[in-house]
């Protein structure tokens, strides 16, 4: 998606280059001129006068001076093409105007025959330092919680389905992005419905898919006792498949939803929110919450667990374990679909969301131990923590790196996760 | 309808320089998977550092092609280890998992802007291959019939790419009927039972990953030179995938599976594309079905590819060579 | 040689009534002491002192969960202790991994058989040569340094297959075999790897009567020969009929050991063990450890 955009932003920018040349182009050779620097100098909109600006050549020759005009222009013929290091004074500019870049006061620039080029020296008061490392620190810390609570609540369904069947659901991700898009269909495309009703509506469709492939796909695979590794190619051409249908019909681009797109933030101290960020970080709390307890205390959740530890004990005890299965699947693609809707509404929403949480997801499971729902929170959350706080150092493009790290760094430590049980040999 | 065109399309893939490039990646999937029993997903990861390593040291750092596909290989043999020495005592799954992740994981950080200027972040790197095509001894313009033809230098890549694919083949071939290949598929088999025999099983799966994933390298570095540059887009996460399906179609463990396999793979996927096109631009179908598949016959492909894995796994999970007795047998 | 005799016949019944674990040997092969594995506060292993005797059949007999196999996973290294060190011919084990112990000499068999399915059960055979010079990466490709020592192999593992009455399926698949070839098969295969100690894990779970008997005439026969062989067992007959020696675990610890007629004898192994049906002991696939 990001492709397509940028090739269109490339397209943009192209054909603004090739109009600007014929309008300008045709100007010059009117004015039968050979090759120069020109600029205009402005501070805060007005123009700069008296400032000086020279030239030399590759071999370090002085080749041409100019002193801005009143209307803030300067303009220095060159003897010909080729490289020229172009510098302002700064001594001569006035007082409390400055480079806004001070690595910018030279500037190395190569002109081609016939070509006027214009040259920016942009003045103003030097980029504040922005927030110190505390306050970035303490707003990553946020950012990762927020995160980490929505990936956890991905990847619970991601770690129960495999601790009840063995299998790795590399489909998982695309539930993540058919609610966020069912969401955005409902809300911003044709219906504009609530955001809210909106997501309600997305969860409960993608719940009743997962228990759609569960039911007529995979048990009946399972009673025809497929390996994993047959399974795990099914969940790969389910993910293709479900994949390129969504980029179909919702197409490349990044949409955003109707509802709740632009806020002021609240700040508490250092930490700073807007009321939808709270919001959702609120509700997946409630819901991580409400899933814990769900497994903890109700009779299906018992029974999850139950299965999850020992699926032969557990059927052999009376308990359907096809039905439990199935339950997980429904419930585990609906929390995929919250958090799809969740994270469309901090970021936005596009055909890939899915695929590329997929991935944090994996990590967070296997951080926190395969097959167990509480591993998968505890993982969720420090994927998101680490991911976000290593943005306060390096650059936010590498920041799935770091969560690759951690992940390596505990295998070597604890190869079972966080909150995994060993296995036994013999 | 013009069923030469599609079939010329589709035969021109099926043989052309992609399908060698899948069959070199299959054949290293084959190794790790279909007799090491190691579930390697990241195999694009091992790709992607042979097309940028060799893309690297000739582009950014001005050295020679011939220096430039050794690097190339030498950095697959680096992530081998790297991604086996924590992993491959683990589960399976977990191995799984891993792979799929650093492959992708390393894509992010060879597109980023801090990797600029070494492997020219989401640009790529160009204009890597001429003292490849100086090599090339064939007469210039096309060789083929129709659609099914192919250039000069097209030809020149695809002699090497399957002269590569044939002695790969051949040497895990070898391998595998050595008792070297005996230890590897016991291991596949059962590790726990191999260890009590006293071979030290992670080694022998440190090794498998590596000759596989220099293997799937190899495939790297013909893609780099059939394009004569490289760029980051080409190495999703579900290029693996595609390696997979035609492994899987081919058949697991046998030597020629990944081989027709990938032919077969590329045939379908261009025959489907070719056909869609065909369906639309011969005014066959309503203007909205059109228009809707206008420039989407590669989501669409890919989506029946999907579908195929699924049917294929449902149907005859044992691919098109394989047995199926050795579905069932143990594990 | 017959283990009996040598074990301390200077014992008396009196002496063997108290039965204490830990006895001293005469030459034993394998010494562990303060061998101690817990799993989640429970202690799974928790052994003082054991000794086995070089070139006896020792039995190791005990209810579910009484640790035995784990002991198994211990000393052969599959399973780290959280404390105790062990011995075999002298040498310290404590930290190699399962197949530095195997080489030394030390070649278990499990539970579960791992026959491995889909090579051939020739192959399966010759997989257990120790240092096969074509098992290096480096000269895998060169067919002519190993041929010859391949053919070697190849006759050693046709002779043991034959000696097991599994010569006619050399060419099947593992995977083929019924469950008590594959005990059979995976008894032979330790025996390729030419051990000075073999670990049984219940050789006899889950085999014919038959089969039984002929897996035991193979036992004997392997000691015979002068190899040490442990066995965990739940049939007691079996372990009345071929042991020299029984040491009785139940829950980590070991419960008593001597001759097998004494054991049998004493009070608190009918209490611990023997008194209870064996059927309900067999019924689970594996002990929890």
């Amino acid at each position: 998606m990001s492709n397509a955009r940028s090739l269109r932003s490339v397209v943009a920018l192209v054909a603004v280059a090739v109009l600007s040349l014929f309008l300008f182009g045709s100007a010059q050779a009117q004015d039968g001129e050979g090759e120069a620097f020109s600029g205009t100098l402005r501070f805060g909109g007005e123009p700069v006068e008296g400032v000086r600006i020279s030239v030399v050549d590759a071999s370090g020759e002085t080749v041409g001076e100019a002193v801005s005009g009143a209307d803030g222009r300067w303009r220095i013929e060159l003897p010909g093409p080729g490289t020229y290091r172009a510098t302002i004074d700064t001594a001569t500019l006035p007082e409390g105007v400055t480079l806004r870049d001070p690595e910018r006061q030279t500037l190395e620039v190569t002109v081609t025959a016939g070509r006027s080029r214009p040259l920016i020296f942009a003045l103003g008061e030097p980029a504040s330092r922005g927030p110190n490392v505390g306050e970035k620190l303490a707003q990553a810390v946020l950012n990762g919680v927020k995160f980490g609570l929505i990936i956890a609540m991905c990847a619970i369904g991601l770690s129960l389905i495999f601790g009840l069947t063995g299998l790795i659901n590399f489909a998982h991700g695309e539930l993540v992005t058919l609610g966020a898009i069912l969401a955005w269909y409902f809300n911003a495309d044709t219906f504009g419905a609530p955001l809210i009703l909106a997501g309600v509506l997305a969860v409960v469709v993608a719940g009743a898919a997962g228990g759609g492939v569960e039911f007529s796909l995979l048990r009946p695979l399972r009673a025809r006792r497929l390996g994993m590794f047959q399974f795990m190619v099914v969940t790969i051409g389910l993910s293709l498949l479900a994949r390129h249908v969504m980029l179909l019909f919702f197409g490349p681009d990044r949409e955003r939803y109707i509802d709740y797109a632009l806020q002021a933030e609240w700040t508490f101290g250092p930490f700073a929110v807007t009321p939808r960020d709270f919001t959702i970080m609120a509700l997946s709390a409630v819901i991580l919450i409400a899933v814990a307890v769900f497994l903890q205390r109700a009779r299906t959740g018992k029974a999850i667990r139950a299965v999850a530890d020992n699926p032969e004990l557990a059927e052999s005890s009376g308990i359907d374990v096809d039905r439990v299965v199935l339950i997980v699947w429904v419930a585990g693609a609906a929390l995929a679909a919250v958090g799809g809707v969740f994270f469309g509404s901090v970021e936005a929403v596009d055909w890939l969301m899915g695929f590329r949480l997929l991935l944090l997801m994996f990590a967070a499971v296997v951080l926190g131990g395969l097959g167990t729902a509480y591993g998968a929170m505890v993982g969720g959350l420090l994927i998101g923590l680490v991911t976000e706080v290593s943005t306060v150092w390096a650059s936010p493009e590498i920041k799935a790196v770091f969560a690759l790290g951690v992940l390596v760094l505990a295998l070597l430590v604890r190869p079972q996760g966080l909150l995994g049980q060993r296995e036994r040999i013999g | 309808m013009d069923f030469d065109i599609i079939f010329g399309n589709a035969a021109r893939a099926g043989l052309g320089p992609q399908a060698a490039i899948f069959a070199l990646a299959a054949i290293g999937l084959n190794l790790h998977f279909g007799y090491a029993g190691l579930l390697n997903f990241g195999q694009v990861g091992f790709m992607m550092l042979g097309a940028y390593g060799t893309a690297i040291v000739v582009a950014t750092w001005g050295g020679s092609l011939w220096l430039g596909i050794p690097f190339g290989l030498g950095l697959c043999v680096a992530f081998a280890l790297a991604l086996g020495i924590p992993t491959l005592r683990l589960r399976s799954d977990y191995f799984a998992i891993t792979t799929i992740a650093a492959a992708e994981i390393l894509r992010l950080l060879i597109r980023s802007s801090p990797a600029t200027d070494i492997t020219g972040g989401p640009f790529g790197l160009q204009a890597i291959a001429n003292s490849f095509f100086d090599l090339n001894f064939l007469p210039d313009g096309r060789f083929g019939w129709g659609t099914f033809s192919y250039s000069s230098n097209q030809l020149w890549v695809m002699i090497v790419a399957w002269i590569l694919v044939v002695l790969c083949s051949a040497l895990v071939l070898a391998l595998i009927r050595s008792p070297w290949g005996r230890v590897v598929r016991a291991i596949r088999e059962d590790e726990d039972a191999v260890l009590s025999l006293g071979k030290n099983t992670v080694a022998y799966k440190l090794q498998a990953l590596v000759i596989g994933g220099v293997i799937g390298g190899l495939a790297g570095v013909i893609d780099a030179l059939q394009q004569s540059g490289v760029g980051s887009e080409n190495f999703e996460p579900q290029v693996t995938f595609f390696a997979w399906a035609a492994l899987i179609l081919g058949g697991l463990a046998t030597t020629v599976g990944p081989v027709v396999g990938a032919v077969l793979f590329w045939f379908l996927r261009e025959g489907v594309e070719s056909f869609i096109r065909e369906l639309s631009e011969q005014g066959w179908l309503p203007n909205a079905l059109a228009d809707f598949l206008d420039g989407a016959e590669g989501a669409i492909s890919i989506a029946l590819m999907g579908i195929g894995l699924v049917a294929l796994m449902a149907l005859r999970p044992q691919g098109i060579f394989g047995r199926r007795r050795n579905l069932h047998l143990g594990t | 040689m017959s283990g009996v005799t040598t074990i301390r016949p200077e014992l008396t019944q009196a002496a063997l009534e108290a039965a204490p674990p830990g006895r001293l040997k005469d030459d034993p092969i394998l010494i562990t002491f303060g061998m101690l594995k817990t799993f989640g506060g429970i202690r799974a292993v928790d052994i003082d002192h054991l000794e086995i005797e070089r070139g006896t059949i020792t039995a190791i007999i005990g209810p579910n969960g009484a640790g035995k196999t784990t002991l198994f996973n211990l000393l052969t290294g599959f399973d780290r202790p959280d404390r105790g060190s062990w011995r075999l011919d002298g040498r310290l084990l404590g930290g190699l991994p399962p197949h530095r112990i195997a080489r030394l000499g030390m070649v278990r068999t499990f539970q579960l058989t791992k026959s491995l399915s889909r090579l051939t059960v020739l192959e399966n055979m010759a997989v257990a040569a120790q240092t096969q010079r074509g098992e290096r990466l480096e000269r895998a490709l060169l067919r002519w340094l190993w041929q010859p020592e391949e053919a070697r192999v190849r006759e050693r593992a046709q002779g043991l297959l034959e000696r097991f009455g599994l010569a006619h399926m050399a060419d099947e698949q593992a995977g083929t075999l019924s469950g008590g070839q594959r005990k059979l098969l995976e008894m032979a295969r330790a025996l390729m790897a030419d051990p000075t100690l073999v670990m049984l894990d219940e050789p006899t779970a889950g085999v014919n009567p038959a089969l039984t008997e002929s897996l035991l005439e193979h036992i004997r026969e392997l000691n015979a020969e002068g190899v040490t062989i442990v066995f965990v067992e739940h049939n007691m007959d079996v372990v009345m009929d071929i042991s020299d020696w029984v040491v009785v675990m139940a829950a980590g610890r070991i419960l008593t050991e001597g001759p097998p007629q004494e054991v049998v004898a004493n009070e608190e192994v009918i209490d611990a063990y023997l008194g209870r049906p064996r059927d309900v002991a067999d019924g689970e696939e594996g002990e929890d450890a």
